[in-house]
């Protein structure tokens, strides 16, 4: 399984662009921030554009803050962002365990570029998302793609800043 | 030596016949209460259920508060979700709130359109073009933030988000602090849970079972390594309470039984004397117990509890009868001599217990007429089946007993002690008139500091009403009840800003009056107006106008609902805890409002007072408090009929006023001393120590008796002062063995009566000196 061989990595900062089409929405909304990823388990992604928002996730804790106020996440209510959080992160620090527990997944291509097919396992999330596709070359994600149940789509490019 | 008559054969027979069906009844036909209200005087007041079904001691709002602690935050919120799963299929467990069931799922389907007729943000600016406009442009924010495509499933269809609103307030108060949506207490220590039980917390074998269940189920969960278990609640401390009763009690018996044995074992060297000593006792609370049971149609716990303390005067009975007799003599003959003597005594202390007879305080009712019938079926049984039952020659002594010297004082010494011990005594009651009495519940309550604190620490981490404070409102109609609820809350509002209170619970914020629910409905815009203004917000941010065509479906559906009314609710509304707040009884319907942070708990009773609009507002603390306080001024009134009558029918049957008053004299000050005692060390008195003074008194008055009945140097003064000396003693050996316990209730008796019994004993031996030479 090639996803083993991939080298560890300690951390990466990125910036990302995300395009969302939204099913409800007449144009596509656009999105973007700053994404950063530190071994074992934090994430936080920023967004700057439109509105300053970060969201961030240290072990098993979510915070959801703008500039004035943060506030804790009922995880069990946002089994989505808990199944997003679990496909990056888990695919960041190959964590195949915590990956498994939420995704099927499909390893394809080589170390320099590779891509990765996610599909939900649990009933909760699979009634959100429909399928996540990542791209990326080395230690480094490139492109995340996602597919929700009701038909919107969301796209993010990230470019690495470190 | 006399033989025995056939009539006295006859009493046997018919006494042994009531034995005989006194067991029966109390084997097959005997309820034993466990409900305070039974015990408490016929209250005058109308809302004695609701402050039942409200107060502590039972009550529908049986609680559990449960908090998980050690290992890691993960570790405690993984162990409260799994635990709180599995408590929700318990059918004795209404319903567990820890966080993780406060959302959408929890509305039933057939209630969503309600929506905008339940939430209290609904108004006729709500859905305007600007109001819609608004709650349009934070979905969008929501859409384009950090959190991104998440859940925007409801937005849809309650795009102003009026479901949240709603849940919210089912939820009720709950901690601030969570933890991957499961309550946690602020420092995020403990993971937190609150259970509501289907049984009354008075229930305690039902409670114990389910106590037990939840420590085993946490016992199986996964990863419970290094996390602990936390309970707390009325029902919680009930059980403990009796779990711990019942070890001392055990303890304490088999102890105090010991020392008596040895005592006794000393005295009459014959284990068939040792045995049949507990006959007369224990006959007594046989008959007692039957009779209490047959005239009342149940006896109450605590008058089983306090009525056997009363009767301990029993175990001297047989102790006389063997302590008096003589070499060659048959019991039956002893039992004549003394007879005159224990009769009167029991006589008296008869006489002074039935004053408790005619007591408005259906518990004193009762523990009279059980300290009466008792110690009637003790004297019967001890004049004539006991005697019946010794054989001849055993267990007569053959040393004659000490003349105990050192108690010799000279009579001026022992008037003087008395006299100065009648005068300093009462004065020194009078004096310390306010502190004497006991006015904190909790000082006798036998549950620890330990588990108080815990208690309090949860309830704080939960927030969880105090339900000290209540206030109700009674109603034939449930319609009148819910806006007599709306105006409160409105004008409590004011008392929140105060700082008076911090918060409050009321019924209407669960299930708002029809005409409430009317006036939202008519505040819903048109359809045209509303589908107009929609479009307009929705191309302004960049919406498509047909996304939100749910929403409208429900409006359409809302615009001709007819509003929800209590009646028509599924029982209760589990979903909601409606039941706790607005319940339902022959007379009508009663709203009952809960108060959280009662700073200022005078103020808020003068703020209800000074309303008079139908509420009624109830300090239960307080209540309880003043019920006690009744009882016990009632108690100690008839403790002084009691005495007067004791006097009255001593001087009766000795023939003399002067000689009465001697007699009681001593049993009367040592209640009196013995208070006083107890006092000056800092004790505060209660019903506990109430009832053990009157045991007090009734010694006493044997003593007494058999003091100046068989007083001067003769052989039989010997024997009677023998006899009294293992009455102490034994008397002093249960007691002080009640007095090591660590319980409250228990102590307080041990030390009262152990103190009480040897200052009796001292001051009848002191006066019956006195008569010796003075009378």
């Amino acid at each position: 399984m090639l996803m083993h061989e991939r080298a560890e990595i300690l951390g990466d900062r990125a910036a990302f662009q995300e395009t969302r089409i939204l099913q409800m929405m007449r144009k596509p909304l656009e999105v973007s921030g700053e994404l950063v990823y530190r071994a074992p388990d934090y994430l936080r992604k920023t967004v700057v554009q439109p509105e300053f928002e970060e969201l961030e996730v240290v072990g098993q804790r979510l915070y959801l803050g703008d500039r004035d106020s943060r506030r804790r996440l009922h995880v069990d209510q946002h089994p989505v962002l808990a199944g997003m959080v679990a496909a990056i992160r888990g695919t960041l620090s190959g964590d195949l365990v915590s990956l498994e527990d939420h995704f099927e997944h499909d390893f394809n291509g080589t170390q320099g570029a590779w891509r990765l097919d996610l599909t939900p396992r649990s009933i909760e999330v699979a009634e959100f998302i429909k399928a996540v596709t990542i791209e990326g070359e080395g230690s480094r994600l490139l492109r995340v793609e996602t597919r929700y149940a009701n038909g919107d789509i969301s796209l993010m490019q990230m470019q690495s800043m470190e | 030596m006399t033989a025995v008559s056939i009539e006295e054969w006859a009493g046997t027979l018919v006494i042994v016949a009531m034995l005989v069906l006194s067991a029966a009844f109390v084997a097959f036909h005997l309820e034993i209460e466990a409900d305070l209200e039974s015990f408490l005087p016929v209250s005058a007041d109308p809302h004695t259920d609701e402050m039942e079904q409200w107060s502590p001691a039972s009550g529908s709002a049986n609680l559990i508060l449960i908090a998980v602690e050690g290992g890691e935050g993960h570790q405690r919120v993984a162990v409260s979700r799994a635990l709180a799963q599995w408590l929700r299929m318990d059918p004795r467990v209404n319903r567990v709130m820890n966080g993780d069931a406060d959302n959408l799922a929890a509305v039933p389907a057939s209630l969503l359109p309600y929506r905008y007729l339940l939430s209290p943000a609904v108004s006729s600016q709500r859905f305007s073009a600007e109001a819609l406009e608004d709650a349009l442009a934070r979905l969008l924010r929501r859409l384009s933030g950090a959190a991104g495509l998440a859940d925007h499933g409801l937005a849809m269809w309650d795009p102003t988000g009026e479901l949240d609103i709603i849940v919210g307030q089912w939820a009720g108060s709950s901690p601030s602090g969570r933890d991957l949506g499961v309550w946690v207490s602020n420092d995020g220590a403990r993971a937190l849970m609150l259970l509501e039980a289907s049984f009354t917390a008075s229930d305690l074998d039902a409670q114990e079972a389910l106590l037990d269940e939840i420590r085993n189920g946490f016992g199986r969960l996964p990863g419970v390594e290094g996390v602990a278990l936390l309970m707390t609640g009325q029902g919680v401390f009930g059980v403990e309470s009796r779990a711990l009763i019942r070890a001392e009690v055990l303890r304490l018996t088999a102890v105090a039984s010991l020392l008596v044995i040895f005592v006794l074992a000393f005295a009459f060297r014959s284990p068939r004397l040792i045995l049949l000593s507990a006959l007369p006792l224990v006959s007594a609370v046989l008959v007692a117990t039957a009779v209490v049971g047959a005239l009342f149609g149940s006896i109450h716990g605590i008058t089983l509890a306090f009525g056997v303390t009363l009767l301990g005067v029993a175990v001297d009975y047989p102790i006389h009868l063997f302590g008096h007799r003589r070499q060659g003599e048959l019991a039956d003959d002893t039992m004549r001599r003394i007879w005159p003597t224990l009769r009167l005594g029991l006589g008296s202390s008869v006489l002074g217990y039935s004053a408790m007879v005619f007591s408005s305080v259906n518990g004193l009712v009762q523990l009279g007429v059980f300290a009466v019938s008792g110690l009637v079926a003790a004297i019967l049984v001890s004049r004539f089946v006991l005697p019946r039952m010794v054989p001849i020659d055993l267990g007569v002594p053959r040393r004659c007993p000490p003349r105990y010297r050192f108690l010799h004082f000279s009579p001026a010494w022992g008037s003087l002690m008395v006299l100065a011990c009648g005068i300093i005594a009462p004065t020194y009651l009078v004096w310390q008139q306010d502190s004497v009495w006991e006015n904190n519940l909790s000082a006798l309550s036998p549950v620890t500091e330990d588990e108080v604190a815990l208690d309090a620490r949860l309830r704080a981490d939960i927030g969880a009403p105090d339900i000290r404070y209540v206030a109700f409102f009674r109603h034939r109609d449930s319609e009148a009840a819910l806006r007599a609820s709306e105006a409160l809350s409105l004008d409590l509002e004011a008392l929140v800003v105060d700082g008076v209170i911090t918060g409050f619970e009321h019924p209407a914020d669960l299930l708002p009056s029809a005409s409430t629910q009317m006036l939202r409905r008519s505040s819903l815009p048109a359809a045209e107006i509303l589908a107009a203004d929609l479009e307009s917000a929705a191309s302004k941010l960049g919406f498509r106008a047909s996304a939100f065509e749910p929403f409208l479906r429900d409006m359409e559906v809302a615009r001709t609902l007819e509003p929800l009314r209590a009646d028509a609710l599924p029982s209760g509304w589990p979903e909601t805890g409606l039941e706790r707040y607005l319940t339902r009884s022959d007379e009508g319907w009663t709203a009952t409002v809960t108060f959280r942070g009662v700073t200022d708990p005078e103020y808020l009773m003068h703020w209800f007072a000074a309303r008079d609009d139908g509420w009624h507002y109830v300090d239960l603390k307080w209540q309880v408090e003043q019920t006690l306080e009744q009882i016990r001024d009632e108690g100690l009134q008839r403790f002084f009929v009691g005495a007067l009558f004791i006097v009255g029918m001593l001087s009766v049957g000795l023939r003399s006023l002067r000689r009465g008053l001697k007699v009681s004299t001593p049993a009367l000050l040592a209640a009196l001393v013995t208070a006083a005692v107890l006092v000056s060390a800092g004790e505060s008195l209660s019903l506990f120590h109430l009832v053990s003074l009157l045991l007090v008194v009734g010694l006493g008055l044997d003593y007494a008796l058999f003091f100046h009945s068989f007083s001067g140097e003769s052989d039989r003064s010997w024997q009677a002062r023998r006899a009294l000396i293992i009455c102490a003693l034994s008397t002093i050996a249960v007691f002080g063995t009640l007095a090591t316990s660590p319980l409250p209730v228990l102590e307080a008796i041990g030390v009262t009566v152990a103190l009480g019994a040897s200052l009796a004993w001292v001051f009848a031996l002191l006066m019956s000196q006195r008569l010796d030479t003075g009378g």
